[in-house]
């Protein structure tokens, strides 16, 4: 083959551009520290970082809904354990009161202090949290016992469920509402104040403990029903942070640099570029005209 | 028959002429070796015809061709028209590969995927912003925030399918400045018509037009980036030239028309990189994306239960989204009913936008890479075509380095030959029949 001047100058810059782009790859790779930075540096790998950031994003707002839930479930519990330290309070009253041994005066007294606390469960399951009255049902902002009204007893909420979204298709109900809890109870309290007031031993000792009893049951099923619900989305916020883990490591995977070859190939790049460009400047060098006189 | 005895005289004569001639070619291979385009040259050598002795050359009285010396027969340009097509197919391959890489290399750039600020990073943020407000239906701040991430998907949608609607804006302006009256075709169209004219009278005259024909191949190699060229040869060295399916020059007649009809098909190279750019590609990307648009639009418009994406297209996805105000969470009378937003975030799992949108950025970065390979391979291909035409029509220095010595050594033997021939006059016509004088 005969090699002409033009032909040898234009292999060696054509090695050099060759050279230099994959030198300006390799340190980009090294400088931005990912595999993928455009989409055709890998299609494929380009679509599943995309989907695996939808992934991630999807994972972050559930988690999200978890914690909400988690913090809704924990103020609804928190609620619950005062009004069942109520109810045992209006119990231990009522078995005092229903003693034989105990005098009206005695009575009167109790009812008082019985009648402060019916007050008190009501404006227990008033209490909000973070702006919302947890107790209403979806009517959060409204409060679910109004005292000052003329029925002070009525549940102001509705029965509707609150539901949280904790994953794909998984919804939790994280609500309790006041009626739920209180229906039973406030007209039991109500006819013990009445049974206190007319002095009906009788009664107290009778259906009144009972009716509490079954409030106290009321309570205690309702707490069950939040533990549960609570241990449910604690589960799935477990799983969203394993999956966020594993979400994570896969994008990694997918579009991070491995750093230690990126390295390598770019100080490969940068002796193949040292050696293209000495190897190129002897060869321009030299020609028959340097040794013919 | 006797033979004259200055013979010799023009025997040399010849000689020294051939070689300065031959002389003169490598003078100017040499003065052209970086010149682009340019062929070497070569003169051809050969024998003058004989002088033909009818009877009476040799002793036994047979006759004889008597060997005259040399000439010059033809100034070679050593070139193979073969490789000239390789060079052209591969030249064209390259333009259409490198229009296509650039092009497509700006487009993915403006999807700017993979990263936390592109459309599928929004569009997670904007089924976020909803499952925010799920989570707090009361709150007037996440319905702000449902109407500014359903603002800001809508304008990413809108940025997007303009830079994708500029992208064959400019490749359709780049088109028409190619082919345009000012444009590289129109150009080559006049020079090739000019250069027709010229070989033909050229030889007609019975000349060599070598270096005119250099310039011809090299427009019709530089006319090659732009589509596919083909010559026909219409005798006497002019040629037809077809760009595509449209002739540019017919012998001396430019037949380029400003602009190209609606039917040209350049058949490859730039201008069919563009033509196919403006046509297919980008449009199909357009098309893709108000796909995702309008899957976005009809899932998101269902689920809330009335308008809340205005358009089905990129560009009017974003209009009349409804006022924050004017956003509702859920379809009960409660504050913190929530069933609208549960099941717009829900959307996220079940909507196809997100898969679409995916498919489509798949799309481009493996066209962009197809054409980035393409560009390199063709590339190497190319240069691999010019190595094999310099092969054989480049100038090598040291070949013509040699050359001059050859000629040089012959031009010295011819006029040494002369001085001999010279010095057998001067004994003849100055020395004999002098005897005892």
């Amino acid at each position: 083959m005969r090699i002409t001047a033009g032909m040898s100058q234009r292999h060696v810059l054509a090695d050099l551009r060759r050279v230099q782009e994959r030198l300006a790859d390799a340190q980009s790779r090294v400088s931005s520290g990912k595999q993928i930075e455009k989409p055709s540096d890998d299609p494929l790998g380009a679509e599943r970082a995309v989907r695996l950031r939808s992934e991630l994003e999807t994972n972050s707002a559930y988690s999200t809904a978890v914690d909400e839930s988690k913090s809704w479930l924990d103020a609804t519990d928190s609620a619950l354990s005062s009004v069942n330290d109520i109810v045992q309070r209006a119990r231990e009253l009522t078995v005092q009161a229903a003693n034989g041994a105990t005098t009206p005066t005695a009575r009167q007294s109790i009812k008082l202090e019985l009648d402060a606390l019916t007050d008190q469960l009501k404006t227990t399951l008033n209490s909000a949290y973070d702006g919302r009255y947890i107790f209403s049902g979806t009517k959060t902002d409204t409060p679910p016992y109004d005292l000052t009204s003329a029925t002070p007893d009525a549940y102001q909420g509705d029965a509707n469920p609150v539901v949280r979204q904790i994953g794909p298709g998984v919804s939790v109900q994280v609500n309790v509402t006041g009626d739920d809890v209180l229906s039973g109870l406030l007209p039991t309290l109500r006819s013990i104040s009445a049974h206190l007031a007319s002095n009906d031993g009788a009664s107290l000792q009778t259906t009144d403990l009972q009716a509490l009893d079954t409030g106290l049951d009321t309570v205690a099923d309702a707490r069950s029903q939040v533990g549960a619900t609570t241990n449910r989305v604690t589960a799935a916020g477990q799983r969203l942070d394993d999956m966020h883990d594993v979400t994570t490591a896969f994008l990694s995977d997918t579009e991070d640099a491995d750093l230690p070859q990126a390295l390598t190939d770019l100080s490969a790049q940068q002796n193949a570029l040292t050696a293209a460009l000495h190897g190129g400047s002897t060869l321009i060098q030299q020609s028959l005209m340097d040794f013919l006189r | 028959m006797s033979i004259s005895s200055f013979l010799g005289l023009q025997t040399s004569l010849r000689g020294l002429q051939a070689q300065q001639q031959a002389l003169d070619v490598t003078t100017h291979n040499i003065a052209n070796a970086n010149t682009v385009g340019y062929t070497r040259q070569e003169a051809s050598l050969g024998a003058t015809n004989a002088l033909h002795v009818a009877a009476g050359a040799t002793t036994d009285g047979r006759g004889a061709f008597l060997g005259q010396g040399v000439d010059v027969t033809a100034y070679r340009r050593i070139r193979d028209s073969f490789l000239d097509l390789q060079v052209r197919a591969q030249n064209m391959a390259l333009g259409d590969a490198s229009t296509t890489a650039q092009a497509l290399d700006r487009v993915q750039s403006a999807f700017g995927e993979p990263s936390d600020t592109g459309i599928n990073a929004l569009i997670g943020k904007f089924f976020t912003a909803w499952s925010d407000l799920a989570n707090h239906p009361e709150s007037d701040s996440s319905k702000q925030a449902v109407a500014s991430a359903a603002k800001t998907l809508g304008d990413a949608f809108a940025a997007l399918g303009a830079d994708l609607g500029s992208a064959a804006t400019d490749a359709q302006t780049q088109f028409t400045q190619l082919t345009g009256s000012t444009g590289p075709v129109q150009s080559a169209a006049s020079k090739l018509a000019q250069l027709n004219k010229a070989i033909d009278s050229a030889i007609d005259a019975n000349q060599s037009p070598n270096d005119l024909l250099d310039q011809r191949d090299q427009i019709l190699d530089d006319l090659s980036q732009y589509g596919q060229v083909s010559v026909s040869q219409l005798g006497n060295g002019r040629i037809q030239v077809m760009l595509g399916n449209q002739s540019v020059v017919n012998d001396s007649t430019v037949d380029w028309t400003v602009p190209p009809p609606a039917t040209f098909a350049a058949g490859g190279g730039t201008l069919g990189a563009l033509q196919k750019l403006t046509t297919t590609t980008l449009p199909g990307y357009q098309a893709a994306l108000d796909a995702v648009a309008k899957t976005l639009h009809d899932d998101v418009n269902a689920a809330y239960g009335s308008s809340f994406f205005g358009g089905t297209t990129a560009a009017t996805l974003g209009a009349g989204i409804p006022a924050a105000s004017s956003i509702v969470a859920g379809t009960g009378t409660g504050a913190a009913s929530n069933d609208i937003a549960t099941a717009v975030a829900a959307l996220r799992n079940t909507s196809s936008a997100g898969s679409q949108y995916g498919a489509l950025v798949r799309q481009v970065g493996s066209d962009t890479a197809n054409a980035v390979d393409a560009q390199s391979v063709a590339q190497a291909a190319y240069d691999g075509a010019e190595d094999r035409r310099q092969n054989v029509s480049g100038v090598s220095l040291d070949e013509e380095m040699a050359n001059l010595l050859r000629f040089q050594r012959g031009y010295q033997a011819s006029a040494r030959a002369m001085s001999s021939i010279d010095e057998m006059l001067d004994t003849l016509i100055n020395r004999a029949g002098r005897v005892g004088l």
